[in-house]
C-alpha cells in the first residue's frame, strides 16, 4: 500500500480485492504497531465486514466514491461501537453510540475505518501519554511522530493506511504530517463539522485529513466539508470547486519573514526556497510580506485554548490526578486567567485577521514554514534548530497557531530531507474557504517534485533499540 | 499590578490553590507548583496584550467579530 487513495481506488478498478486490502491493512498495522505504537483499537469485526460490502458494490459495477479504501482515525473521534479512549484513563470505554460526522461521511463514501490511533492524551497532553504510551516516527524510531495525532500520522506514513483522520488545536494535523512526510490540512474553522469528536478549544479546534499527497487531500476535504446542523461552527459554505490545470499563473505566493523564520533549521528554510522557486517556474508570482503581531500569535492562541480546555475539562475535575501531568500543567494555566485577559485575546484575533487581510490583499497565499525542526528526539521531545536544542513547546506550534487562532487553513507539504534523513515541511496558508487555492499550489508542486512519495524503509521500522511504554491493544 | 500593566508580584500558590477549589478544581501541591509556574511564564506575554493600543474607535469587542471573518 505504497500510493495514495487515488492509486488504491485505479487498483480496485483494474480488479483488486476490497477484502484483500483491508486485510492486509489490518495485518500491516499489527507490525506497525508493535515497531511504533500506533494503535489504541484495531477495527477487525467492522472493516472485514464493510469489505465484503465494497467487494460486492465493485463486483457489480455500484462502488462509492471511497469504496473499499481502509482509514485511520485518531482516537478523539468516535467510531460506533468502539470505545473512544481520548488516550485517557479517565474514559469509561464505553462504545460510542454513533460515529462522528467525519467519519460516517466517509462510510457512507465507502471508506473503512480500521482503526483507533495513539493520541497525547486528549489531544494536549505531553508526548509521553501514561495510559498507551509515546509513538515513534516511521522515518526514525528514536523520534516521536508528533502531537498529537501521532499514531494516524505514523500509521499513514509507514503505509499501513492511505489516509486518516486527525484534530488541529495548535497544529495537531500539520505537526505530526510535517514530521512523518505526509501532507495534511487544517480546513478553514467550521468548515468540517466536530460533531462526534472530543472537544478542547472550539475558537481553535478542527478535524481535518492527514494524507500521503495534495490530490488526496483534495478529495476527502471535498467529501468532509459542509454544516450537519449540530455543530454550531460548522454554517454554509462556499461552493468547493477544486482547481484544474498544471501550472499556477496568476496566483501570488507571500514568502512571509520575521518571526516565522527567525528561529527554524536550515533544512526546513531551504525546503521553502525549493517550494518558492517550483511555484515559480510553474508560473506564480513571489512577493514578500509580513505579519507584525507573528511573534504574539503563540502565547495568545494558547492563552484561549488553555480558558477553553480548563472550562471542558471541568467534568473531570475531581480527576486531575490522573491525567498526563503535562496535560495538567498545560490546561490549569486556563483557570487562573482573568475573564477579562481571555476577551483581550479573543480581540486580538481580530487584529490578527486585519494583519492576513493585508497580506492577503496582495497575494493569494501565504507560504510559511509548517515547524522550525524535523521529529522531536525522545524521550523528551525536543527539537534542534540548526544544532541548538530547544524544548518542544518553545519551538512545535511556532507557525501552525497562526491558523487556528484566525481560523485560516493551513496545509502542510513535504518539501523534502533534513541531514538526518527526517522529512521537513512547508505550510501553504490561504483565506477562510480558500482551500481550493492551497491544494492547487501543492498539487502542482507534487507533480513536479517526489518528496511525498518517499517509503521510510522497513529496515527502520525494526530498528527499535527500546520498548515503548503503554498498554498493548488486544 | 504596575503601571505598566504588568504584575508586579509573584502569585502566591495558596491564592491560586483557593481559586482553583472555589472553581471546583481539585489539584495537589505539585499540581498547583506547576499551574504558578505556567502562569508566571506566559504573564509577560498577557501583558503586552493588556497594553495593546485600541483597534478602530475602540476594539471589536464581541469575540463575533473574529467569528465573522470566517463567513465573508
Amino acid at each position: 500500500m505504497n500510493g495514495d487513495t487515488h492509486d488504491l481506488l485505479e487498483a480496485y478498478r483494474a480488479g483488486a480485492d476490497p477484502r484483500e486490502t483491508v486485510a492486509g491493512s489490518l495485518a500491516r498495522l499489527r507490525d506497525v504497531h508493535e515497531a511504533l505504537n500506533t494503535t489504541i483499537a484495531f477495527l477487525d469485526d467492522r472493516a472485514l465486514a464493510a469489505a465484503e460490502e465494497s467487494a460486492r458494490r465493485w463486483a457489480s459495477g455500484t462502488p462509492r466514491v471511497l469504496e473499499g479504501v481502509p482509514f485511520a482515525v485518531k482516537d478523539v473521534i468516535d467510531v460506533a461501537g468502539v470505545p473512544t479512549t481520548g488516550g485517557s484513563w479517565v474514559c469509561d470505554d464505553a462504545p460510542a453510540a454513533r460515529s462522528a460526522e467525519v467519519v460516517r461521511r466517509l462510510e457512507a463514501a465507502g471508506a473503512i475505518a480500521v482503526s483507533k490511533d495513539t493520541t497525547t492524551e486528549f489531544a494536549v497532553g505531553g508526548p509521553n501519554p501514561p495510559r498507551f504510551g509515546t509513538t515513534r516516527n516511521p522515518w526514525d524510531p528514536q523520534r516521536w511522530a508528533g502531537g498529537s495525532s501521532m499514531g494516524t500520522a505514523a500509521a499513514v506514513a509507514a503505509r499501513a493506511v492511505p489516509f486518516g483522520l486527525g484534530t488541529d488545536v495548535g497544529g495537531s494535523v500539520r505537526l505530526p504530517s510535517a514530521w512523518c512526510g505526509l501532507t495534511g490540512l487544517k480546513p478553514t474553522s467550521g468548515a468540517i463539522p466536530r460533531t462526534g469528536v472530543i472537544p478542547l478549544s472550539w475558537t481553535a479546534e478542527t478535524v481535518g485529513p492527514l494524507c500521503r499527497s495534495a490530490r488526496d487531500v483534495e478529495l476527502l476535504f471535498g467529501l468532509l466539508r459542509g454544516p450537519d446542523g449540530v455543530d454550531p461552527r460548522a454554517t454554509a459554505l462556499p461552493p468547493f470547486i477544486p482547481a484544474t490545470g498544471d501550472d499556477l499563473r496568476g496566483v501570488r505566493v507571500a514568502v512571509v519573514g520575521g518571526y516565522l523564520t527567525e528561529m527554524c533549521d536550515g533544512a526546513v528554510r531551504s525546503g521553502i526556497d525549493e517550494m518558492a522557486g517550483v511555484l515559480a517556474d510553474a508560473g506564480a508570482e513571489i512577493v514578500d510580506a509580513d505579519i507584525p503581531s507573528a511573534s504574539e500569535v503563540l502565547a495568545i492562541g494558547y492563552r484561549i485554548v488553555w480558558v477553553e480546555a480548563a472550562s471542558v475539562h471541568r467534568v473531570n475535575a475531581a480527576r486531575w490526578s490522573e491525567y498526563d501531568p503535562v496535560l495538567v500543567s498545560r490546561i490549569s494555566q486556563g483557570i487562573a486567567t482573568p475573564a477579562v485577559d481571555y476577551l483581550l485575546a479573543q480581540q486580538f484575533r481580530v487584529r490578527l485577521q486585519r494583519e492576513l487581510d493585508e497580506v492577503f490583499a496582495h497575494a493569494d497565499l501565504v507560504l510559511v514554514p509548517t515547524c522550525p525542526s524535523t521529529a522531536p528526539r525522545l524521550p523528551e521531545a525536543t527539537v534542534v534548530v540548526d544544532g541548538e536544542e530547544f524544548p518542544l513547546y518553545a519551538a512545535q506550534s511556532r507557525s501552525t497557531m497562526l491558523g487556528n487562532l484566525t481560523g485560516a487553513p493551513g496545509l502542510a507539504v513535504p518539501t523534502g530531507f533534513a541531514p538526518d534523513g527526517l522529512p521537513v515541511s512547508a505550510q501553504l496558508m490561504a483565506p477562510p474557504h480558500q482551500e481550493a487555492t492551497a491544494l492547487r499550489a501543492a498539487r502542482v508542486f507534487q507533480e513536479r517534485t517526489a518528496h511525498h512519495l518517499a517509503v521510510p524503509s522497513g529496515a527502520e521500522l525494526s530498528d527499535v533499540s527500546s520498548g515503548v511504554r503503554g498498554t498493548t491493544p488486544d | 499590578m504596575s503601571a505598566d500593566g504588568r504584575c508586579s508580584e509573584r502569585v502566591a500558590p495558596a491564592d491560586l490553590g483557593a481559586l482553583a477549589e472555589r472553581l471546583g478544581y481539585h489539584l495537589d501541591d505539585a499540581q498547583i507548583a506547576e499551574m504558578r509556574a505556567a502562569v508566571e511564564a506566559a504573564e509577560p506575554a498577557a501583558a503586552r496584550l493588556r497594553t495593546d493600543p485600541l483597534l478602530d474607535a475602540g476594539w471589536p469587542v464581541d469575540p463575533a467579530h473574529g467569528d465573522a471573518w470566517l463567513r465573508r
